[in-house]
Parts: structure tokens; sequence; C-alpha cells
């Protein structure tokens, strides 16, 4: 899987390279990732790991976003349930599900994603933010969308995760866990 | 012998075991000592060796200072070896002090030619070595031959100067002392045991019927004369005084040089002749006639200050002095905020406290003025105008220079008067008079302890005593996961196993593989088990380091104190220990200033003359409890509740208990003291230290009787150690249960529990004790279903339907709940890891371990399910559902 990323990556750079060598500099990369039938971008800076889906441990009292916790080399870290986060249907493990480790602040936590579709440069000029009074709540975590020829494709920010998931006070999660079951 | 690089890291490795192992042999011979007993032939052998190799290592890197200092030590433990002297406690802490300075030399900084320091270390071994001839009363020939040969050597001659001779004159030229010359008929001898008690003896010279002392006291002229019984004569401090004693004396000055002495040898003269003096009298109260060189008792405060300790605090107080400028500056844009005020405060307090333990007079001083204003400042009876402020950052710039001169090896002293008389007028010129604004210290502060921030970095390099080998933290902890990552691959090597056997491998084959697998796991186990071990040290490196400060302190304060360690071997985290100095610090001088009263009083209580402050450390279940504990005359509750009443802490008819009433003096500001003295009484330690022990997930609690004294108890967790723990299982989720909490594990039949209306009790053996649904207390009502991303997920319609309920009786102190859960499934050693700082505020579980599968198992928070408001949650949400 990720082999054959990285060489459509090269494949990508390679040609990039050829046509317009200020791509590279110019541009930053994303990792393009589905969450049931969304298309999401990660900054690839901001992807400290990606892995198998490890066993998820429950947490009790957690935010209901929070999936679990899973052990990552000897450190546990909390894992994001993105699908339930911005509100889509219930998902299940499959064989292309990842989960992304992110690091902002070095303060590690999961992403889950049910399947990461590719690698890509965008410039400056490709993204662009948009007004945050527009988007459904659960898109607060968007800092902007990519645009490209087929779709216009959030990007998702990992700060704004971390503010959203982890500085909720416990305690309320709880009719969160029921209203969503 | 050139060095190459290589060789000399090397060396330098070497010695760092050495003194390593020296240290450990201090801290041996420091508890055999305190125990009054005799040292033991073997220790002494140990550290005779040790030593022995480590001046072969100097000598190997050509260091002279070094090899003859490290002799002298030597050389007194021979005699200690041969029976010819007694090592008492000051040779100990002498020998100790040596190590400090030997490890600032060569581990620490690496600077074998430091001068400070070797000069330092030279003072010590000599007066080591001295301390031998001393003790021993009865004629020992050999013993007293290091000092009687040289001594018949020079008194036979009436020769010029020799170079110790001039080299001890021109150090004493810039010191305090004065120089006296005496010269007088009759017996030498005698009249040397006489100078010696109150001055160092510098040169002695005896011709056919007269002798001649120059000697170095801080005593006047007429009290000197009364002393030795004779007239004297003050010297000016220059060479040439030596001139004016007349005709008799006169080859003292001739250019003649005497060189028929190896250099090692002369130094070893040299040295016992000034150490046979060494320990002069000190007579305060008595004014010098002549003013005192410029840097004169500077020497002295940066010579009896211990040089690990200068540059630890040179370290901390810099990074303070950073913090505590930046939020003066804060200050002054924002007048009011209590918060930046009590950074600062707090600053200025740890720099004068540490300052004014190493003696550096002149800094304690002028940071005690400061926080005298901050002091104002905070209590609302000075306005922190830009003026005042303006003042107050000239202070600590001056504060700053005594810093860089104490970092060159100088006096820390400056001039400070003109400046403290401009901080009264800024002060006098912007007094608001009292105001009625309530005291500051019930605000809330959350501003972090700078002190704090700066001393772990701090600490990392510090030795530690235990080990022969220093390895770095980090590569430790990440040992540790790797192990962590190895049992995981020994489970999976376990599934390919059992396929094996199950898909028909041969019998053999897979035979041979269940039987490695078996040693394997065995293996991993130790392992894991001594990585863990390797963490830990025991807490009494710390505790040591207190013996000195008790003393010194004690002896500022005028009281007398006596130190008792106990349980100094129980081992707790690395870094723990480092953390848990600080606020120990704290409490024992509290104890000293506060606790234990003054000899008289205690006698006038029917007390021993002498307090006693008790620390102790010893291992309850998963903490360490450190105690301290003093005999003095304890807390008095009326006048905490007096103050705290003042302070607006508590209404006038609150009527908290004791305990809580004691809690208060952890408050930010809070303190009884009346006088506000160099030591404590401004109410800051008590609030630092609560502090950093709750960073370090510790609880504090004071006991206190009048008049018998105080307990202060810190419990802190063992991280990183293991626990062993009752894994069960929970809606086909595996919690751990740590096994102290655990009392029993019952199951009953379900026809045997009480209904009180929704709450539901069993009798055990004539006990009521309440049952709780394990899933209740962390809210896994809801959680069917709410696993999207698991492996098999096993729907939680697990065995509803039990006919014997399984529960787990747990207790805290006398207190006794009982978890209903739907499986046990066994005991097993568990280290704890926390969740990370995203979830640092979880509340329920105490933290997570790995399970061989790689899962996470949490580890259930005992105290919280015995925390009413919890129990009231969990207990509504049932009702609710």
């Amino acid at each position: 899987m990720i082999e054959e990323l990285r060489k459509q990556l090269e494949a990508k750079l390679a040609s990039g390279l050829d046509e317009n060598p200020s791509v590279i500099h110019q541009g930053q990369q994303f990792l393009v990732f589905r969450v049931a039938e969304q298309e999401l971008l990660i900054a690839v800076d901001d992807v400290r790991e990606i892995i198998m889906p490890p066993p998820i441990a429950f947490l009790p009292r957690a935010s209901r976003e929070i999936e679990g916790v899973i052990a990552l080399r000897g450190e546990i870290m909390p894992v994001v349930n993105l699908r339930r986060m911005l509100g889509f249907k219930k998902g299940a493990l499959s064989p292309a599900t990842r989960v992304l480790i992110v690091r902002p602040h070095e303060d590690d936590f999961g992403i889950i994603v049910d399947e990461i579709t590719e690698f890509l440069w965008l410039g400056e000029k490709d993204i662009e933010s948009v007004p945050q009074g527009y988007l459904a709540d659960e898109f607060r975590v968007v800092s902007g969308v990519a645009k490209s020829a087929t779709a216009v494709r959030p990007l998702l920010d990992v700060e704004s995760i971390l503010s959203h998931v982890f500085s909720k006070g416990v305690g309320h999660e709880k009719q969160n866990v029921q209203s969503a079951s | 012998m050139e060095l190459t690089q290589e060789m000399l890291s090397e060396l330098k490795a070497e010695s760092a075991e050495l003194i390593e192992q020296f240290s450990r042999l201090c801290l041996r011979l420091n508890a055999t000592v305190e125990q009054r007993l005799a040292v033991s032939r073997d220790d002494i052998d140990a550290l005779f060796r040790t030593l022995h190799t480590l001046k072969s290592l100097c000598e190997l890197m050509d260091k002279p200072r070094l090899v003859s200092a490290l002799h002298l030590i030597e050389d007194r433990l021979t005699q200690v070896r041969d029976g010819q002297s007694v090592l008492d406690a000051v040779g100990v802490e002498q020998l100790a002090e040596s190590q400090l300075i030997l490890e600032k030399l060569l581990v620490i900084e690496f600077k074998p030619d430091d001068d400070v320091f070797l000069s330092e270390l030279e003072y010590q071994a000599q007066l080591f070595c001295v301390g031998g001839e001393s003790l021993v009363q009865t004629p020992a020939p050999v013993a007293a031959r290091n000092s009687t040969p040289a001594f018949q050597e020079r008194t036979d001659s009436a020769g010029p100067l020799t170079e110790e001779e001039k080299a001890r004159w021109t150090k004493y030229q810039t010191r305090d002392e004065f120089i006296f010359a005496l010269s007088a008929e009759g017996d030498a001898v005698q009249c040397r045991a006489v100078i010696e008690p109150v001055g160092d003896v510098l040169i002695e010279r005896t011709n056919a019927e007269r002798y001649l002392f120059v000697f170095a006291a801080e005593l006047d002229q007429s009290l000197v004369e009364a002393i030795v019984e004779q007239p004297v004569r003050l010297l000016q401090k220059d060479i040439q005084a030596l001139n004016s004693l007349g005709a008799e004396w006169s080859g003292l000055l001739s250019q003649n040089k005497k060189s028929d002495r190896s250099d090692v040898a002369a130094f070893e003269v040299a040295v016992t002749a000034e150490l046979l003096t060494a320990p002069s009298v000190d007579t305060p109260g008595i004014e010098p006639i002549v003013p005192a060189d410029s840097d004169a008792a500077s020497f002295e405060s940066v010579g009896n200050a211990d040089p690990e300790m200068v540059s630890d605090f040179l370290n901390n107080a810099s990074e303070l002095l950073e913090t505590l400028t930046q939020s003066l500056l804060q200050l002054e844009t924002n007048p009011s905020d209590s918060t930046t005020i009590e950074t600062i405060f707090r600053a200025a307090h740890t720099i004068k406290g540490t300052a004014g333990m190493l003696g550096f007079s002149v800094i304690e001083k002028l940071c005690h003025a400061l926080e005298n204003t901050f002091d104002r400042i905070r209590k609302n009876q000075l306005e922190a105008t830009p003026l005042l402020i303006d003042q107050l950052l000239v202070g600590w710039d001056i504060v700053r220079e005594l810093f860089s001169l104490l970092q060159q090896g100088r006096a820390p002293q400056l001039p400070i008067d003109g400046y403290l008389k401009d901080l009264g007028d800024a002060e006098k010129g912007v007094r608001t008079g009292e105001t009625t604004a309530p005291s500051l210290s019930t605000k809330s502060n959350t501003s972090d302890q700078p002190a704090q921030a700066a001393a772990p970095a701090q600490t990392a390099q510090k030795s530690d005593a235990q080990a022969t080998l220093r390895v770095d933290l980090k590569k430790l902890d990440s040992l540790v996961n790797l192990v962590g990552e190895l049992v995981i691959d020994r489970t999976r090597f376990a599934r390919i196993e059992e396929a094996m056997r199950t898909r028909g491998a041969s019998a053999d084959l897979s035979h041979q593989m269940a039987e490695s697998l078996l040693l394997f796991g065995r293996h991993m186990n130790e392992v894991q088990n001594i990585i863990m071990k390797v963490r830990m040290v025991p807490v009494g490196n710390v505790f040591y380091k207190f013996a000195r400060m008790v003393r010194d302190l004690s002896r500022q304060v005028g009281k007398e104190v006596d130190l008792v360690i106990e349980g100094g071997e129980t081992e707790l985290d690395k870094t723990l220990v480092e953390e848990i100095g600080d606020p120990l610090v704290h409490l024992i001088r509290n104890s000293i200033d506060h606790g234990i009263e003054s000899a008289e009083a205690r006698e006038a209580a029917g007390k021993s003359r002498r307090g006693q402050i008790r620390i102790s450390a010893a291992q309850q279940g998963n903490m360490i409890v450190i105690c301290v504990e003093d005999n003095g005359k304890g807390l008095d509750v009326e006048r905490i509740r007096a103050k705290a009443i003042k302070n607006g802490l508590l209404r006038e008819h609150d009527n908290p208990e004791i305990k809580d009433v004691f809690n208060l003096i952890f408050e930010p500001g809070f303190s009884t003291a009346e006088k506000v003295t160099n030591i404590s009484g401004r109410g800051v330690g008590m609030d630092v230290v609560k502090k950093n022990i709750q960073k370090l997930k510790g609880v504090i609690e004071i006991d206190s009787v009048v008049g018998q004294g105080t307990k202060i108890q810190i419990k802190l967790p063992i991280t990183l150690a293991i626990v062993p723990s009752l894994f069960v299982e929970v809606s086909g989720e595996s919690f751990a249960i740590p096994l102290v909490n655990v009392i029993e594990s019952i199951r009953i039949d379900p026809a045997e529990i009480q209904h009180m209306g929704s709450s539901q009790f069993v009798r055990l053996r004539e006990q009521v004790i309440p049952l709780v649904r394990f899933a209740d207390v962390l809210g896994m009502n809801a959680v069917s279903g709410d696993f999207w991303y698991r492996e098999g997920a096993k729907s939680s319609t697990l065995a509803r339907r039990r006919d014997r309920l399984v529960f787990v009786v747990i207790g805290v102190g006398p207190e006794r709940i009982g978890l209903v859960v739907d499986k046990l499934i066994g005991q097993q050693e568990i280290v704890i890891k926390p969740l990370g700082r995203l979830l640092s505020n979880q509340s329920g579980v105490a933290g997570g371990c790995l399970l061989g599968d790689g899962r996470v198992a949490l580890v259930l928070d005992i105290l919280d399910v015995f925390n009413k408001e919890s129990a009231q949650r969990y207990l509504h949400d049932r009702r609710a559902s």
C-alpha cells in the first residue's frame, strides 16, 4: 500500500520536476484520505506515521470522538474516530483502514481513516480558506479547501482537532455517547 | 607523556567511575559514623584502593596538584587503617567534600586545572589529613612523621623564606586576618601550641636562644597579646615588613633559596605546617583595626561554599533572574497582576534562600531588600510605579553583576548600601498607604514555579551515587519500550506456534517451537524486570545532602538540631528522586526555623535540649511515603485560624476540621511568622512545596500536636514501578485493579444481594458492603456498538444471564466497595504508563498498561471510585438509565 503510494509519489515528483521545478519549492505535500464517502486532505508534515489499526481499548468517560486508546511502541495515546467526529454513519474495520499518527506540539494521537488514496503537492493558489460560519458544526476542524479538477476537498487541521476533541470537559460526554447509540 | 584524545576520554570515564565509587563509600562511611559505629576495615581498604587508583590516573594525566591532594587523603587513610587515627564524622564530611570537588573537577566540568576548585580540594585534603593528627592523643611516632620532621627541619634554621612560606604570606596578604609577629625567648613548641588555636602560623624560626612566629589571626592585637601572654607586633601586609623584625631575623628576606626538596615534598610540608593551625577561631564582634583588603571576605565565601552548589546556584539563579526581569517588565504594563507579582516574589525568595545558604551575604541582603519591596507590592501597600520598577531593575542588575563575579570565581561583593537607600527613596516617593484591599493570597496562582522549570535540566547531570555506569535516561526509556515491543512479538510467535499445532505441522517441530517460546518468554520477563529496576535509585542519595544543610542552618539560627535519616535505601524512580529534593529542603528549613525551639525554650518545656528532625522513607503499596518530622513546638491551630480569618481564607464562624486548618499553610502567601527571617517566614515555601508535590502526582499531609512536633507526610506514586494487579473483564474490556487495593474477590448468588432503593448491598461476614457495577463506575453502559473499529468486536451481550455474580472488594483505608465485574482474568504484574498529556485530565483511570497482545488495559483509579462526587454521578446515571 505505502509502497504503491511512494511509487506514485515518486512518479509525480519526477514528472513535476520535468514540467515545472518550482512546484516542489512552492507547494506543500498533502495526504489524501477517505472517511466514509468524503475525501479529505492533511498536510504530510503533520503526519508522523501511518500504521495498521492496532487493537483499541475503550477509554471510559472520554469525549465521544475518541474511539479509545492504543499503544504505539510502548506509548499510550488516544485515537480519534473521524467518522463519528464528522457525523458520518457507522463504519467498520476493513483491510484499507489506517491510523494516522499525528503530533501537534509533541502530543501524539491517532486518527482512524478508511483509506489512504493519494499524495499530492498543492501550491498556495490551490488552497482556499473557507468562511467558518458556512461550515457544518462538525467541520470546524477544517482549515480550508483544496480545489482540484474533480472535487473540492476539505483540509483537515490537526491543531483544531486537538482543541476540539481534547479540551472538551469530561462529564458531558456521557450524554453524547447515549445520543449517538 | 603526550595523551591522545581517546586516552584522555578513557581516563576521564574511568575517573568518573572511581569518583562514583568514592561517593558511595562516603555515603556508607557516613552512615556508619552516624550510628557511632567503628568504621569497618573493608570500607577503608576499598576507599584506599579507589583513591589510590584515582591518584595513579591523575599521575597519568599529569596533574601534580591532584596527585598531591589525593596523596594527603591517602596518608590519613593509612593511619586510620593502621589504627593510629580514628575516622570521625568531621573526617567523613571532609571526605565527602573532597569527593564533590573531585567530581566537579573531573566529571561534571572536566577542568582538572581549575584553580579555584584545586585550591578548595587541597584545602579539604589538608583538613582531612591533619584531622587525624589532632585525634591521636597518645604519642604515635609513625603518625607524627608527617609533620614533625618538617618542622624540625625548619625550626633548626633561621634561613630565608622558603617558597611555601612566601606563598602563604601572599595568600594572607589578601585576607581579613591580621598578621602578627611574635619573637621571644623560651619554648617554641609551647608557644606554638598557644598560637595555633587562635591563628595560622606562616613562618616559624628559632635561633640559638629566641624563636620567631609570624602568624595570621582574626583577633586584634590586644586580644592576641592577652592570649599568648607576650607582646606581639602587628605587621603591615607587605613582605618588606619582615625587615622590621630586627637584625636577628633579617635572614628571612635574603635572596638565597632553599631548593633541596622536591616539589611534592615541599608541598606536603607546607600543607602540614599550615594545617596544624588551620581551624582559626571565629570571634564575632571584634572589629578589625586595619581596614580589610578589598575582597578579603570574598575569598572565604567562595572558598567555603561547595563549588558544585555554587555552580548549581548560578545556573538556577540566572534563569530565575531572567524570569524575574521579564515579569518585572510585565508588571510595568500591568501593575495589578497578582500572578506576576507572585512569580517575581517567589523567584526572589528562592535566589535569596540559596544565596543565604551558600553564605553570599551581599546577594542575600540585596535580595532580601528587593523581596521586602515586592512583599509590600503584593500586599497592596505599595504601588508598582514605573519609577519603582526602574529601581527594582537596577537592583537585579546589581545581582546579575554579583553573579558574574561569582562565575569568575571571585567574591560576590559590591557596595550596595547606596542602592538600598535609593530603593528606599523610590518606595517612599510612591507610598500609597494602607489600602483595604483584601489579601492577594486568596487569589489563584497559575504561574509556574520558575525554580522548578530550571531544576530538571540541572539535575539531569547530577551523579547517581549507586551506579557505576552512567546511562542516558532517554536510551533507557527507549530500551524499556523496545522490550515491550519484543513482548508483543512473543505473543505473535505464540500464535504461529498454535497454528502449527492445530494445522498439523510435524509434532516434533511444533513441540520444539513451544519449548523455545516458553524459554523466550521467561527470559523476556527477566529482562523486563531488570530494566525496570535499573531506573530505581535509593532516596538516601538526596537525604545525605541534607545533613550538612541542617548543621549549617541550625548553627545559623542558634538551635541544636539532630538529623535522623531512616529508610534511605528505599528505592524510587530516578526522576522522582531528583525532583523531591527541593520540596524537602523547604520543609527542613521550616522545621529548623519555626518548628524546633531554641535549646532554652526546649528545656523550659521539659524536652531535651537538642531538637530532632527525622526524615524517613518507606514503601507502602504502590506509594512511597516520605516523612519529615520534627519534635518542635508544633503548629498553633488557633494562630493559623486567626491569620486565615484575617486573610479572608476563613470566615469568622467557619469551623473547619483541624486537618483543613493545617492545610491552610499551603496557601500562597500564608505565614504566621511575626518576624520575617532570612530562612523563612514569608509563607512562600509551603506553597511551592505543595505545587511541586502535586506536580509529581503526590499528596502532602500535615499532622501536628502543639508542643510535641509536626509531621509532614509526602506520598508519591512509584512511577514505572511494577504494580501487581488483578485483571478483570467488563463489557469485553480488560481492566487492571492494583492489588494493594483488592481485599478479596467473591462469587455469590444474585439472590443474596440486598436492595435499598436502587442501591445494592451485600452482607459479607457481618459487614455491609455496597455493590457497584464496574461498568457504571466507568460509564460503560452505552458502550455496546460504540466500538466501530475493533478487531472481531465482541458484542457486549456478554453473559447477562448470570447465576453467579462476581465482585471484587476494593478498599481504601477502612472503606470497602464491591465492584461487580463480568469475569476475573487473573493476576499480573504491570507497569503503569501515563495516558499521555492529552488525556492527563482523564478521570476514572490511573493509567494504562500494555498487554502481551499489544492491547492497552486501563488501570482503575481506586481513589476516584471512592470519591464522593463521582459516586454521586454514577449513581445518578444508573438511576437515569
